[in-house]
């Protein structure tokens, strides 16, 4: 999720950058993820395009993300192989999980007992 | 025109009427977002309900103008029709236009916030996938897949030419299907500036419910075209395939609907975008409203 409030002393250009960078960063947005499109995202940000539009600039520039001509925008694989497997792998058990109405405790629990 | 035509006009205006005037009445708007606060596992806060109440209003209304204008349109332009087919063409017509009316409801009323406010919005892109149960489109793209391959069988059965209505039936259907792929994606499309997370999901409560009844239209013509291009291949078959079908047809239509009807509860399609986006709440599935907080995703 993301969250623009334009009365913060952050730029909301900057508040967009951020809040990506650490969703990429923590495994939320797995790499192959595709983001909205500037026009979508400036929409629900209540946002100017170039706004929008700058952020993903620099995101590219620093490899967060890729723009794949007209497909659209992707979480870049920048991390090694086996972390972006585990990355995937992790985000199909947390789906499970939650289809399995499993609570957080007991899931991270038994990926612990796993990883032992 | 006659007396009959008059009561069934004057019947469906009536009811449009009904429908249109309590859909601007708060206690009705606000049974029906129970309704679909029940279906989404979510209730919706004290702020947020004047316009969820809003929305829901002005859906019922797209979609009662829009079969009103279809269904007396269809009525008018099918004098010279027998009565049976008239009625199913006005059935056909009241589904397309109800479709059509909610699609340009939902297109013209896009949200709208104060720019001064915080807004939330989610980072990973949708797509018509999320809001449409996979069940839901291969039931409308079948029978129109149906009714055409009925319609191809039909006419190399029969010498005569094919019936208009079902030949117009067909073609019905198949641009109310197309009308659906692209009004839908076009929704989907639209932003969905939202408040606060919850907000968000009643956003997508509402969308679903659009998507869903711009469906209803393809599959009603879907429907009613094929059974007319099998009721005209087995009368083309001769007298005896006619006598051993008729006891039979209408066990297997009741048969046809039941199985319609198990397998769209066994599918559970109205919950498909909860499952879909979001994943926790649909995990729930305890029966409780419950109040998310903007952190829950």
């Amino acid at each position: 999720m993301l969250s623009v409030d334009p009365r913060s002393a952050t730029p909301p250009f900057e508040q967009l950058r951020l809040q990506l960078l650490q969703q990429v960063r923590s495994g939320q947005l797995v790499a192959g993820t595709k983001l909205p499109t500037v026009r979508r995202l400036a929409q629900d940000l209540a946002l100017a395009p170039n706004t929008v539009a700058r952020t993903y600039r620099e995101l590219e520039a620093a490899s967060v993300i890729e723009t794949r001509g007209r497909n659209g925008t992707f979480v870049r694989a920048s991390a090694g192989a086996a972390e972006h497997d585990a990355q995937v792998a992790a985000k199909a058990f947390a789906d499970r999980i939650h289809q399995l109405g499993i609570p957080r405790e007991t899931a991270l629990a038994l990926v612990a007992a796993a990883l032992a | 025109m006659d007396t009959a035509d008059v009561v069934l006009i004057a019947l469906v205006v009536l009811a449009a009427f009904v429908m249109f005037s309590i859909s601007f009445r708060e206690d009705y708007q606000a049974r029906l977002a129970r309704k679909l606060a029940e279906r989404s596992g979510l209730a919706p806060t004290a702020e947020q309900l004047p316009l969820l109440q809003e929305k829901i209003g002005r859906r019922q209304r797209g979609a009662v103008v829009g079969a009103l204008v279809a269904g007396v349109a269809a009525w008018l332009l099918t004098f010279d029709e027998a009565t049976s087919d008239r009625l199913l063409i006005l059935a056909g017509a009241l589904a397309a236009g109800g479709g059509a009316g909610i699609a340009l409801t939902a297109l013209r009323n896009a949200s709208r916030r104060p720019s001064d406010l915080p807004v939330f919005a989610r980072s990973t892109s949708v797509t018509l996938a999320d809001y449409s149960a996979p069940s839901d489109r291969f039931l409308a793209w079948g029978l129109v897949a149906l009714a055409i391959i009925g319609c191809g069988v039909a006419s190399f059965l029969t010498t005569a030419p094919l019936s208009p209505l079902l030949v117009g039936l067909t073609v019905a259907a198949v641009a109310a299907l197309v009308f659906f792929e692209i009004s839908a994606r076009r929704i989907v499309a639209l932003g969905q500036p939202a408040g606060s997370v919850t907000e968000l999901v009643f956003n997508d409560a509402l969308r679903a419910g659009y998507v869903f009844d711009l469906l209803v239209a393809p599959i009603t013509l879907g429907t009613y075209a094929t059974l007319i291009a099998l009721s005209t291949i087995v009368a083309s078959l001769g007298e005896p395939v006619v006598d051993a079908f008729r006891p039979w047809a209408p066990l297997a239509l009741l048969a046809l609907i039941v199985a319609c009807s198990f397998l769209s509860v066994r599918a559970d399609s109205r919950r498909h975008y909860l499952r879909r986006l979001w994943p926790d709440i649909a995990a729930r599935g305890d029966g409780r409203l419950a109040v998310i907080s903007e952190e829950t995703k």
